[in-house]
């Protein structure tokens, strides 16, 4: 409540107060001072609130440096999209894209910032110089250095865009630089999404034969792949939000049971570790925001009996699904 | 010459399928109730009868396989009548006492419903009958129809192999789903081998 009420109070301030700045019209002012007052109460409360309304809060461009700073405050406030290498070798084996999420915890002095990245299931703190412009932020941070991964971001936030480079302080390394072009969400655990299995094509990593697989811009890039199934049934059953049982997965493939039981992980914002099952969820699925490294405290009761269960039957697919036996 | 390397690639074969079933049984010791199949069966595995069931059907089924290297030696029923007696005395009280009755009882529990309860239940029941009936022969002295009943008795036996050697077939071949293949092996695996074993028995009655 006292950080609404701030935040309300700043901005209506900074409209009635700063006349000689505004060229908006008095209407003007009183549509962005609602649209503000409703983005400071909604970071603030429990409601989702869309892209969309954030974009649109963010109209006023003297208004934007207050926004932001409002984000701050707000736990669940993060910058989301595909870390994309800049040079990419097929054949070096290393990631093309993974999502990326950034969040900033601090800015002092309207000078120093403070953040952290989660990425392929590690999260790494940034820190360094920002520059507050007009309708722009520019900030040039380094991460701590002692992870042979580190590197500096170099990026730009504007209106709810957060773009920019990263180059790794080891330019040895098989992915040296990356860009990306990270759009502003809040993160919510919802029991109800679902991934979409007619989207997603499966490879295992570093299994029997190579193929070709062209991406969005249409380039070929090439992956150790063999195509595993994956059925609708992935879809179609949610394992946090009723208790499953025998019947739901025993007729079930080995990917389908992963993929139900991964889902779950996802929901929470879970950055994996695994690769096969990190690009599913960083590529192909749109809610999935990689939040944490570790949700283990945050799964429901409920999640955890299904766990239980999806992980006996995916193990005994795992061994005696092909083999001679019953 | 040829009827010789024919029998020696049969029993050769029979053999590698004796050893996976001998692998298979062997993950049951020592006694545990969440290993292997069982740990697809944990609804069941408090019940104290299926757990009887089960370890008796796993650890006596794997003896009746043993029948299939002497009992159908002509030379053994012919030149050693006391060790076929023997041996067939063995098989008879395995499947009778044990392997039968233990397996009508998991056949209940069978995964898949209805459909592949029956199937396990019907084979049980059908494997029993057969055996008996193949005793009361022999005890009647007539060898043919002993022969006879034996043939579709130990086909039924078969069935050990023959189910999983399906199922693996079946899954290289079309990718199915895991219950789905279960049912469609739980019929196929024993009603083919009745329904050559009666081929057999027509074809052996014309000569």
């Amino acid at each position: 409540m006292k950080k609404s009420l701030i935040g309300i109070i700043s901005i209506a301030s900074l409209v009635f107060v700063g006349c000689g700045e505004q060229e908006t019209t008095k209407e003007d002012n009183n549509e962005v001072t609602v649209a503000a007052t409703k983005l400071a109460a909604q970071i603030n409360g429990d409601a989702m609130v869309t892209t969309n309304e954030i974009e649109q809060a963010n109209e006023s461009e003297v208004l934007l440096e207050k926004n932001l700073k409002a984000t701050l405050n707000a736990d669940n406030f993060c910058y989301v999209g595909q870390f994309e290498a800049l040079n990419f070798d097929q054949e070096s084996g290393g990631m093309r894209s993974n999502k990326i999420t950034i969040q900033f915890d601090t800015v002092m002095n309207d000078t120093l910032i403070f953040g952290y990245s989660i990425v392929a299931g590690n999260l790494r703190p940034f820190s360094g110089d920002v520059f507050i412009g007009n309708d722009y932020w520019e900030i040039n941070v380094k991460e701590p250095g002692d992870d042979k991964y580190d590197g500096q971001f170099i990026m730009n936030l504007t209106q709810s865009i957060l773009s920019g480079k990263w180059y790794a302080n080891d330019s040895k390394l098989k992915v040296s630089g990356r860009k990306f072009k990270l759009e502003s969400k809040l993160f919510k655990y919802d029991s109800s999404l679902m991934v979409n299995a007619r989207w997603i094509p499966l490879y295992e990593h570093g299994k029997t034969k190579k193929g070709n697989i062209l991406d969005e811009d249409g380039e070929e890039y090439y992956v150790d792949e063999v195509v595993e199934t994956l059925t609708d049934a992935s879809s179609e059953i949610n394992a946090s939000s009723r208790e499953l049982t025998k019947e739901d997965l025993e007729n079930l493939y080995k990917t389908d049971l992963e993929i139900i039981r991964n889902t779950i992980y996802a929901r929470h914002g879970y950055s994996f570790k695994n690769r096969k099952i990190r690009n599913v969820f960083d590529q192909y699925v749109d809610w999935y925001i990689p939040f944490s490294i570790d949700v283990s405290g945050e799964l429901t009761d409920l999640e955890v009996k299904n766990i239980t269960l999806i992980k006996r039957y995916e193990k005994h697919a795992d061994t005696y699904y092909d083999n001679f036996g019953r | 010459m040829i009827k010789n390397i024919v029998y020696f690639i049969i029993v050769l074969v029979y053999s590698f399928f004796c050893y996976l079933l001998f692998k298979i049984t062997i993950q049951y010791i020592p006694i545990d109730t969440d290993v292997a199949f069982l740990s697809i069966k944990q609804d069941y595995v408090s019940l104290v009868h299926y757990r009887l069931a089960f370890f008796l059907h796993v650890f006596s089924s794997i003896f009746v396989l043993l029948a299939g290297y002497t009992q159908f030696s002509r030379y053994i029923y012919t030149k050693k009548p006391n060790f076929h007696r023997k041996m067939g005395w063995f098989y008879v009280l395995l499947t009778l006492c044990l392997a039968g009755p233990s397996g009508f009882i998991i056949g209940i529990y069978a995964n898949g419903g209805l459909t592949s309860q029956i199937a396990f239940c019907l084979l049980a029941i059908l494997w029993m009958f057969f055996t008996f009936k193949a005793v009361q022969s022999i005890q009647s002295k007539d060898i043919i129809k002993h022969k006879e009943w034996m043939i579709r008795s130990f086909s039924l036996a078969l069935s050990a192999i023959t189910l999983r050697a399906w199922k693996y077939i079946i899954i290289a071949v079309f990718h199915t789903r895991p219950i789905d293949t279960y049912i469609i092996v739980a019929w196929l695996g024993w009603v083919l081998n009745l329904l050559i074993a009666e081929f057999i028995i027509y074809r052996n009655r014309k000569t």
